[in-house]
This record gives C-alpha cells, sequence and structure tokens, in this order.
C-alpha cells in the first residue's frame, strides 16, 4: 500500500460559496453556477484572473431517461472555466467513483503538483421537472434485463435490499432510523440555505411518511433540488496570506475494487468489506485514526448510509450502528454525541450530493460556522456508500 | 418503466447454491406478504412475460425439493441473501 499522502496537509481551502436551495431555480443551473463561483472567488479574497484550475464531478445522478445539458442540468468543469473570466491551464473532471472526494482530489494533486495555483471546485446539481428516475424504458438488454423486467429499479431497490440485510441480520428495528432523519433536519432546519431551514422533522412525521420500497420510507430519501456550491483551493502557504483562516487537506481515499456485480447490486457484505479497505487507506493516507476525529460528516443521501458509515469507520462496533443511533449517539447537542450530521446532511438540506458533509468540515474547521460553531480540529467527509464512494479528511493545523 | 400496477411485489437477493458469491435478483412468486429470511431456500423458477420473453423468478423451497429435471442431486437451488 501507498502509505501516508506525501503532499498532506500541504493544499487547504480558501473559501467557499453556496446558492440557496430550491426544488427548482427561477433560472438556469449554469447561471447560478457562475455567480457562485464568481462569490467563491470573492470570499477567498482572490479575483476571477487569479484561477488557473477548474475541477468538479459533473454527474446528473438520476437513473431515469432525462437528458444531460450542459449549463442547464448540470455543468462541467469546461462549461464553468469558459464562463467566470479566468485563465484556466487545468480543467478536469473526476468520473470514477465517490464523485465529490474524487473531484476534491483532483484539486488537491493538482496544487501538490504544482500544475495549478487556485483551484475552483464546484458541485452544480438539478431537480428536473417530472420523476427524478422516471424512465421510458420499454425494452431491457445488457446488464438491465437482470434487473428492469422484475422491478428492481433504481437506487431505492439499490438499497432497500442491503438495508433489510441489516434490519435481519443486527435485529435492528426499522423504526430506529426515524432518529437519523430527525438529526439531519434538526440541524439542516438551522442553515438558512438549507431546503429544510426552519422545517425540523418530528418522529412521528418520519413514520407516517409512505413506505416507498420496504423498508425505506419516503423520508430515508434526501429530495431533489437545484443548488451549487463552490469552493477555492490552493496551496497551504498562500492560504496563509490570504483572509479566512485555512482549511487543510490531510487526505483521501476513494473506494478500490469491489466483487463483480451489476451496477445498482449492493450487497451488505460488499459494502461492509469495500467500506473496510476505503476507511483502512483513508488512516493509511492520513495517519490519523477514528478516534482522533472530532466531526465525521457522514453521508446521508439515503439514511441506511450512516448506519454504514459509522461502522467502516469504526466509530461503532459492527452490527451496533443501530444501538448507537437509538441511545442517542448521533445527537449533536448532546457533548458525549458524535457530530455526525451537524451540517445537515443531505436529508437535510436537499440531494447536494456529498457538499453537506464538506461545507460543514470547512465551516467548523474555519471557525465560520456562525451560531453554529462547535470545537473541532480533525473532520471528514463522506460521499456515497463506504464501497462506492470516498472519504476526505480535513484539519485545522496541517497534521 | 412502468410497475405501478403491479405493486406491491417481493423482490429476493438469492445465492447460487452452484457458485457461492454469485447473487440473482428476483421475483418472489409467493406474493408480496411473504415473510422472507436470510438463508430461506428458494427453488428458481420462469416468470412468462408478455412477447415470449421468460425472466428467472423464485418460489420458497417446501418439501419435496426443487422440480428441476437438469439437476443430479435433489438440492434447493440457493439461498435467500
Amino acid at each position: 500500500m501507498t502509505g501516508r499522502l506525501a503532499a498532506g496537509g500541504q493544499v487547504a481551502i480558501a473559501g467557499f460559496a453556496h446558492s440557496d436551495v430550491r426544488r427548482h431555480f427561477d433560472r438556469s443551473l449554469g447561471a447560478t453556477t457562475v455567480d457562485v463561483t464568481r462569490a467563491a472567488i470573492a470570499d477567498a479574497g482572490l479575483t476571477p484572473a487569479a484561477i488557473d484550475g477548474f475541477v468538479t464531478s459533473a454527474l446528473f445522478p438520476t437513473a431515469g431517461t432525462h437528458a444531460v445539458r450542459d449549463g442547464i442540468s448540470t455543468v462541467t468543469a469546461n462549461w464553468l472555466a469558459e464562463r467566470v473570466g479566468a485563465a484556466p491551464g487545468y480543467v478536469a473532471s473526476f468520473q470514477g467513483i465517490g464523485q465529490l472526494t474524487g473531484a476534491v482530489a483532483l484539486a488537491f494533486n493538482a496544487i501538490a503538483a504544482g500544475a495549478a495555483k487556485y483551484v475552483v471546485l464546484h458541485r452544480a446539481l438539478h431537480n428536473p421537472v417530472g420523476g427524478y428516475h422516471d424512465n421510458s424504458l420499454a425494452a431491457a438488454a445488457g446488464p438491465q434485463q437482470w434487473t428492469a423486467p422484475q422491478g428492481y429499479g433504481g437506487p431505492l431497490s439499490m438499497i432497500a435490499l442491503p438495508y433489510n440485510e441489516y434490519l435481519q441480520r443486527y435485529g435492528a428495528e426499522p423504526e430506529t432510523m426515524a432518529a437519523v432523519a430527525v438529526e439531519a433536519r434538526k440541524n439542516g432546519a438551522k442553515i438558512p440555505w438549507s431546503y429544510w431551514f426552519d422545517r425540523p422533522l418530528r418522529t412521528e412525521d418520519y413514520l407516517a411518511a409512505p413506505m416507498v420500497s420496504d423498508p425505506v420510507r419516503r423520508l430515508d430519501c434526501d429530495i431533489p433540488v437545484d443548488g451549487v456550491a463552490a469552493f477555492v483551493f490552493t496551496s497551504a502557504e498562500r492560504a496563509r496570506d490570504l483572509p479566512n483562516r485555512p482549511v487543510y487537506v490531510a487526505g483521501y481515499a476513494g473506494s478500490g475494487a469491489n466483487p463483480p456485480r451489476l451496477q445498482t447490486h449492493w450487497p451488505l457484505d460488499d459494502i461492509m468489506a469495500g467500506g473496510a479497505d476505503t476507511v483502512r487507506r483513508l488512516w493509511e493516507a492520513t495517519g490519523v485514526g477514528p478516534e482522533d476525529v472530532d466531526l465525521p460528516q457522514l453521508y446521508d443521501g439515503f439514511s441506511p448510509f450512516v448506519y454504514f458509515w459509522l461502522e467502516a469507520l469504526g466509530l461503532c462496533p459492527v452490527g451496533e450502528a443501530h444501538r448507537f443511533v437509538r441511545d442517542g449517539g448521533i445527537d449533536s447537542d448532546d457533548p458525549a454525541g458524535l457530530p455526525v450530521l451537524s451540517g445537515g446532511g443531505a436529508l437535510g438540506n436537499g440531494r447536494m450530493h456529498g457538499i453537506p458533509q464538506m461545507l460543514e468540515c470547512y465551516l467548523q474547521l474555519a471557525g465560520r460556522a456562525g451560531v453554529r460553531q462547535r470545537a473541532a480540529g480533525i473532520a471528514v467527509a463522506c460521499h456515497s456508500s463506504p464501497h462506492y464512494g470516498g472519504a476526505v479528511a480535513y484539519t485545522s493545523e496541517p497534521l | 418503466m412502468g410497475f405501478a400496477d403491479q405493486v406491491p411485489y417481493l423482490l429476493v437477493d438469492v445465492e447460487l447454491a452452484e457458485q457461492p458469491g454469485l447473487r440473482l435478483i428476483g421475483r418472489l412468486l409467493d406474493g408480496p406478504e411473504t415473510v422472507v429470511h436470510i438463508d430461506d431456500p428458494v427453488c428458481i423458477g420462469f416468470e412468462d412475460l408478455a412477447g415470449g420473453v421468460a425472466i428467472p423468478a423464485f418460489t420458497l423451497a417446501t418439501e419435496p425439493p426443487c422440480d428441476d429435471h437438469e439437476r443430479m442431486s435433489p438440492a434447493t437451488d440457493g439461498p435467500v441473501r
């Protein structure tokens, strides 16, 4: 294995901007992305002319048959680079597993290698008109012949099977998951740009929501939204000369190889075995361990991911996450609790695909979380599934 | 894909007895209210769709074992995972 990341701590985030999160913007996704990017550059104390790198992961994460149009339903790094008045020499889009964390790795690598000095990372998410996963498929061929005719369609079925495995294997009560959704929405309700601002969730509302793919309920799923975020990365050395307190990238790990399966077939054993591998490499890359992390921001695009990440990161024993959650272990208002959803996550902000986790790490470590500020020195932002995603470790001081 | 008129239906994730680790998703034809557990044995069958197309589907195994003329040993086709 490769061990400690040689440039760990030598790259930092210098600024950010975030749009409001809405069901549908009243203007194009691209126009909003240009504005948010310019705001992030200004926040970092820079002008667009200084920006020489653009990275993103441009995935439009729908299983439906929506057209993907640049500037409308997604925004690529190239599209943006041409429109903010910069002179970029490094433009790249991450297309592998672990979308946002992979894009952070692109920014980190470009700066560490000297390929760029100031890199904008953006993420633009779109909620299309019509059902998010609506699919006009009338005939199935190739891999889909093993899922589509059976009615195994899209991410809901994908997560329902391993969640059901978890419930059966560990004797977990489905009702316990209400605590995850309630915690996310409690924190999202305090975030002004969140879709769920000022709208916390009650346990009874979670339990009353329709079952959409048993045991997954509607409120186990993040709500599709229009939303944009942008961050400015630079070297730690340059960041110290800019207005905001730098937040350092200690290292990252993306998921590796998994058993050969259909892309949407995620047995629990795959999730946990692949997750253990992802996390082992994160600790190796950064030199930190689970006991060092005071702000683990777990991915929650579907609420069962919170159980999977808690266990994969070693924050509780395997099979125990449901009891940990049931007993208040993720209550961010309890000094003894782990603030795993203090940024509201996807369930508390909307389907921002890893941005809420990354942003909370940044805001807390930069001392910019306002009334939500908490003491934290080492944070981890997770994205997607432990076996099919990634994680980035951030610190308030270089390690 | 239009499945609204078929809801509810029950999907199972089955590990093949012949090849541990190989898992296949299909409908359980015993009906949506059937209670299934990890390791319940199932038999494979086929569900006829329109247009002369048949897809693999499962039923819970009962005594006697699965009626499968191509199989040499009398065994179930695999357990639910």
